[in-house]
């Protein structure tokens, strides 16, 4: 074909330029040497991106405790609470001071050696008196009970009650045990509703979540363009608008020669160099991100969400080493919440995102990038909440890019993909 | 043959031998793509002089991807090194159609007829912007959209510099041939 001998023959030059050599003059490595420092610093970037996650983990930390540790505090009369392992002795040492005031002296020791078989978190009976009666039991024992068993939703096992027989032996029963039986056998009918009210109706209340994301998947769910994971640079927006006339793989359908962009027909030269030559293909890593969310309840299952998150791209390819494109976004979602049961619950919600790329670096040389990326998204999310108030969700998300960054990226390669959230949910409110 | 990880390492660590042997192994092509961007080659010395220093202080940031990814990131950064000098020089300019509507083309045969050196110097001769806007898409495999990013162009202006360059090109080549063959 005519064009072909016409782009042929830049290929030709570019075989006899390309592994040309020339003699520096003998002065520059003198010039270079005595430049040359100790050791390279390490990129800002990688400090900068390296400083985010560790600020971000941080930041999820405090939040997770300062939302724990509630738990560990409140005070409410005649409850039994779940104090933290440092208190144990504390409140070991109540509960045998108790204990010796009705039972034999040898019972103390005992009891002691019930107590290092207690787990992480120990019983402390908080304000209200104890009160302890002796009931006769079987033949020469004696029982000690704990007359107001009334135990915290999310206690904990830990020893509530013991009994000393005659025999010597000593039996334990943990809150735990005391929690299902209070399910099982004490609940009210109006227990048993409210429980079904808030499986059935989640409540409202404002959620932040903390998160990392990663992509799972790429533009293979809605075509057979390129592999996973790859994409080619060399594959403009108008490329690709040419080369969806001849088939669904883009690139290379330019060997079924039509000219790509008909203002400048000569352009198809460009398209012959990188079918004739394989070229530099493009290696786009997977996308990360992590960021928080809030979510703010418009009923018993709507809500809205909003938050900030930050995404990291990365490519290389052999004509360049390493492309780092740094994303800041918002996302604006509306969606549904229904509880599960008592701990976990499920939630769709579909929406939009924009991002901005705040740093965008090839080789070092920085790149502007001035256009606000658009999304739409969609996700479901999976929530087991562990306290009322500390929760772990995964939510996977698709993805539509209707806009794409002048640098090649990922996402301008894989227009539509699916990610994976992972992250903690804190609640605020009952 | 060097091992461009090992290399790359003892550079970081700042070893002034590995550093030599790095410079000796690729200097020569690096020089000849340099002088292919700035047109000259005492310019492409300076130009060889500052990319090298950010080469070996900034070399721990390097990541190695299997052998040949160390020469080729050095080599983006000689390339990224001549366009700020054309840039500083004010010769990344492009050059109005008018002055250079031609219409030549040649085959493969005809281009191995010139001798490599000459080969060359009809790419330096070329005006700067076309000479950029060539290097940068015949040889060196960008494409107009990256060329657009890089040089602060159109990619539009990139492909019509690139068409004009090409039919410059040709036309020497062709008068070479006529003026030798």
């Amino acid at each position: 074909m005519d064009n072909n001998k016409h782009n042929d023959w830049t290929g030709a030059v570019r075989e006899r330029l390309e592994g040309r050599e020339l003699t520096p003059s003998d002065a520059l490595w003198g010039r270079i040497g005595a430049a040359v420092p100790q050791a390279g610093a390490p990129r800002k970037v990688r400090r900068l991106a390296w400083g985010g996650a560790i600020g971000a983990a941080a930041a999820a930390a405090l939040a997770g405790i300062l939302f724990l540790r509630p738990a560990g505090t409140r005070e409410d009369a005649g409850r039994i609470e779940v104090v933290p392992t440092t208190a144990a002795p504390m409140a070991e040492q109540r509960v045998i001071a108790e204990q010796d005031a009705v039972t034999e002296p040898a019972a103390a020791t005992e009891t002691q050696s019930v107590a290092p078989k207690r787990s992480a978190a120990t019983i402390k009976m908080v304000e209200a008196p104890i009160l302890i009666e002796e009931v006769p039991s079987n033949a020469g024992s004696v029982e000690v009970t704990n007359v107001q068993p009334k135990v915290e939703e999310y206690t904990q096992p830990a020893v509530a009650a013991v009994t000393k027989t005659d025999s010597g032996t000593v039996s334990s029963m943990t809150a735990t045990e005391k929690h299902v039986d209070a399910d099982e056998k004490a609940m009210s009918l109006e227990d048993y509703l409210n429980v079904e009210e808030k499986k059935r109706k989640p409540g409202r209340r404002l959620t932040a979540a903390v998160y990392a994301a990663g992509m799972v998947s790429t533009n293979a769910l809605i075509s057979n363009d390129l592999p996973v994971m790859q994409g080619n640079y060399a594959v403009s927006n108008n490329e690709k608008k040419g080369a969806s006339l001849g088939s669904s793989t883009g690139f290379v359908s330019a060997d079924s020669g039509i000219s790509y962009n008909p203002e400048t027909p000569l352009e198809s030269n460009h398209f012959q160099y990188y079918t004739n030559n394989p070229g530099p293909d493009m290696n786009h890593s997977r996308p990360v991100s992590a960021g928080v969310a809030l979510s703010l309840p418009l009923n018993d299952h709507l809500f809205l969400e909003s938050g900030l998150y930050y995404s990291y791209l990365h490519s290389t390819s052999h004509t360049v080493s390493d492309q780092s494109l740094h994303f800041v976004g918002i996302p604006v979602k509306a969606g549904w919440r229904m509880g599960m049961s008592r701990r976990t619950s499920l939630s769709f919600s579909a929406g939009a995102k924009a991002e901005k790329c705040i740093l965008a670096l090839r080789d070092g040389q920085r790149f502007k990038e001035p256009g606000i990326q658009l999304a739409a998204v969609g996700s479901a999310a999976f929530q087991y909440d562990f306290t009322p108030h500390v929760g772990i969700f995964l939510a996977p998300e698709l993805s539509y890019w209707f806009t794409k960054t002048e640098l090649p990226t990922y996402n301008t390669e894989n227009p539509f993909n699916l990610s994976l959230k992972a992250g903690i949910n804190l609640t605020v409110g009952n | 043959m060097y091992d461009e990880r090992q290399l790359s390492e003892r550079c970081a660590r700042g070893e002034k031998p590995a550093c030599r042997e790095l410079y000796d192994s690729c200097a020569g092509r690096l020089l000849a793509l340099s002088t292919r961007y700035t047109g000259s080659q005492e310019a492409a010395e300076d130009v060889l002089q500052e990319a090298f220093i950010k080469v070996f202080s900034s070399i721990s940031s390097f990541r190695y991807r299997g052998e040949g990814s160390l020469y080729a990131w050095i080599r983006r950064v000689v390339i990224n090194q001549s366009l700020d000098w054309l840039r500083k020089e004010k010769r990344n300019g492009t050059v109005p159609i008018e002055e250079t509507r031609t219409s030549a083309e040649v085959d493969e045969d005809e281009v191995a007829v010139v001798p490599e050196d000459v080969l060359a110097g009809m790419v330096e001769d070329l005006p700067d912007g076309y000479r950029t806007v060539f290097n940068l898409f015949a040889i060196d495999g960008y494409s107009h959209r990256e060329i657009g990013k890089m040089l602060g162009i159109k990619e539009k202006t990139s492909s019509s510099q690139y068409f004009r360059a090409r039919a410059l090109l040709a036309g020497k080549i062709k008068e070479y041939i006529r003026n030798n063959g």
